[in-house]
């Protein structure tokens, strides 16, 4: 009788440490950080610096066809396919840009800090450069605008930033 | 500083990053950096509203339908476009065109004659007209008649082009209601402004001969001269305008000794 009694009261127990076992809650996934970016201003910084270093490789490989780094490397997406195509184009047409362009400035337009894509406003000067045809001669547009604003978007790829899409930005003298 | 999770958010997020991002490009044309160098891509000229060339467009000759001149759009500034390559004016689409500054002078020939009837949408101002004394006139007496009018330029649009009209009064003819009619070079002096005294004869006076209410007015002769931006050339003809009428009450003056003023005797003669 005892020994039922005790078998009951074991079963119990089981029964409730089974069915809290069930009721516990499940634990907790280990918050992991996913921003790319801590602040704005680190989102605009690195978008800078990835800028920056594409119009210098740009400026570079206006004076040297062979110069490193290539500056598609800096290109992603749009902005990649649009700039093959006017590399192909500029070679059948047989214009090439001598000279250097200069960043007047790069300014913060939007920053996503968790996906880490970055939109930034640039104005770049490009007084200093002339475009050429296959004799050498000068074609420059006489109606060229030595300084032209354009948008920049920039997203993050393998640890660094690579530049989405380059648009002009209408009306906008900088 | 940079997570798989991100990553793959990035690369999925990114084509259709809508939103404020996509919004603000939205008045903004695809360029690359040797486009914008090369001054193949001011968004700014392209975006007027008038042409849709687009600077990718103007590399890739995609749209050099509008090719040389682009005068089927009067109000669009003409274009000239031309080949990098070699140099020569494109007149074929599928030239690669670069855009070149209008040459400065316009071209004269471009702009059609332009008679009085192109002309019906330009009205001069009326004259002004006034008669002295004012409203009244005296039997065989001089009633003075003073026209004024003024050259106009009028801007707007003429054939599909814009242009300035200017209106130069060359004539006023008089019209006295009596039926005689005067035509001058001048539209006439007031007493006060010649120094004369009044009913004194002048260039645009008239004498009426017999009293009654008589509706004059004036017609005013306009030269006409348009200018499309290239010069003043004159219209044949003259452009008239008319003011409206003017009557003028001729009334008989007597002369009468009375012994006291109307004040006096409202009722007296004359009063």
């Amino acid at each position: 009788m005892i020994l039922r009694a005790t078998t009951a009261t074991l079963g119990l127990a089981a029964a409730a440490v089974m069915l809290s076992g069930c009721l516990a809650p499940a634990p907790e996934p280990t918050p992991t950080s996913t921003a790319v970016f801590a602040s704005e201003d680190e989102a605009f910084a690195a978008a800078e610096e990835t800028y920056r270093a594409y119009i210098d490789a740009e400026n570079a490989r206006s004076a040297d066809p062979t110069s490193d780094p290539e500056p598609q490397s800096f290109l992603v997406g749009e902005a990649l396919e649009a700039d093959i195509d006017a590399r192909r184009e500029f070679q059948k047409r047989g214009m090439s840009i001598v000279g250097t362009s200069a960043v007047v400035s790069v300014t913060g337009t939007a920053a996503d800090l968790t996906v880490g894509d970055v939109t930034v406003t640039t104005c770049l000067d490009s007084s200093l450069s002339r475009v050429l045809n296959d004799a050498g001669e000068d074609i420059t547009p006489t109606d060229r605008d030595s300084t032209v604003a354009a948008t920049v978007k920039l997203v993050p790829l393998d640890g660094e930033m690579r530049i989405a899409s380059i648009a002009g930005i209408a009306s906008a003298s900088c | 500083m940079l997570s798989a999770v991100a990553v793959v958010l990035a690369l999925t997020a990114f084509p259709a990053m809508g939103g404020p991002v996509s919004q603000a490009s939205a008045a903004a044309e695809a360029c690359t950096i040797s486009m914008i160098r090369a001054g193949l891509c001011d968004a700014a000229t392209v975006n007027n509203g008038e042409s849709v060339d687009v600077a990718a467009n103007r590399v890739f000759g995609e749209d050099a339908g509008e090719a040389v001149g682009g005068a089927t759009d009067p109000t669009h500034t003409p274009t000239v476009w031309y080949a990098p390559d070699t140099g020569n004016i494109c007149d074929t689409p599928d030239r690669v065109c670069l855009r070149q500054d209008v040459p400065a002078e316009p071209v004269d020939a471009g702009f059609p004659a332009v008679t009085l009837a192109d002309l019906v949408s330009f009205r001069p101002a009326m004259p002004q007209f006034a008669g002295e004394p004012a409203g009244f006139g005296v039997v065989r007496m001089p009633t003075n008649f003073v026209a004024a009018a003024t050259a106009q330029d009028i801007p707007g649009v003429l054939l599909g082009y814009p242009v300035t009209v200017r209106f130069v009064p060359v004539a006023y003819v008089f019209d006295y209601g009596d039926g005689r009619t005067l035509r001058t070079a001048t539209g006439g002096v007031a007493w006060a402004a010649s120094g004369s005294p009044q009913f004194t004869p002048t260039d645009t006076s008239h004498v009426y001969q017999a009293r009654g209410t008589y509706v004059s007015s004036v017609t005013t002769e306009y030269s006409a001269a348009v200018d499309f931006g290239a010069g003043w050339r004159p219209v044949d003809g003259v452009v008239t305008a008319r003011t409206g009428d003017y009557p003028v009450q001729v009334v008989e003056v007597r002369t009468a000794l009375v012994a006291h003023t109307c004040a006096e005797d409202p009722h007296g003669p004359g009063c």
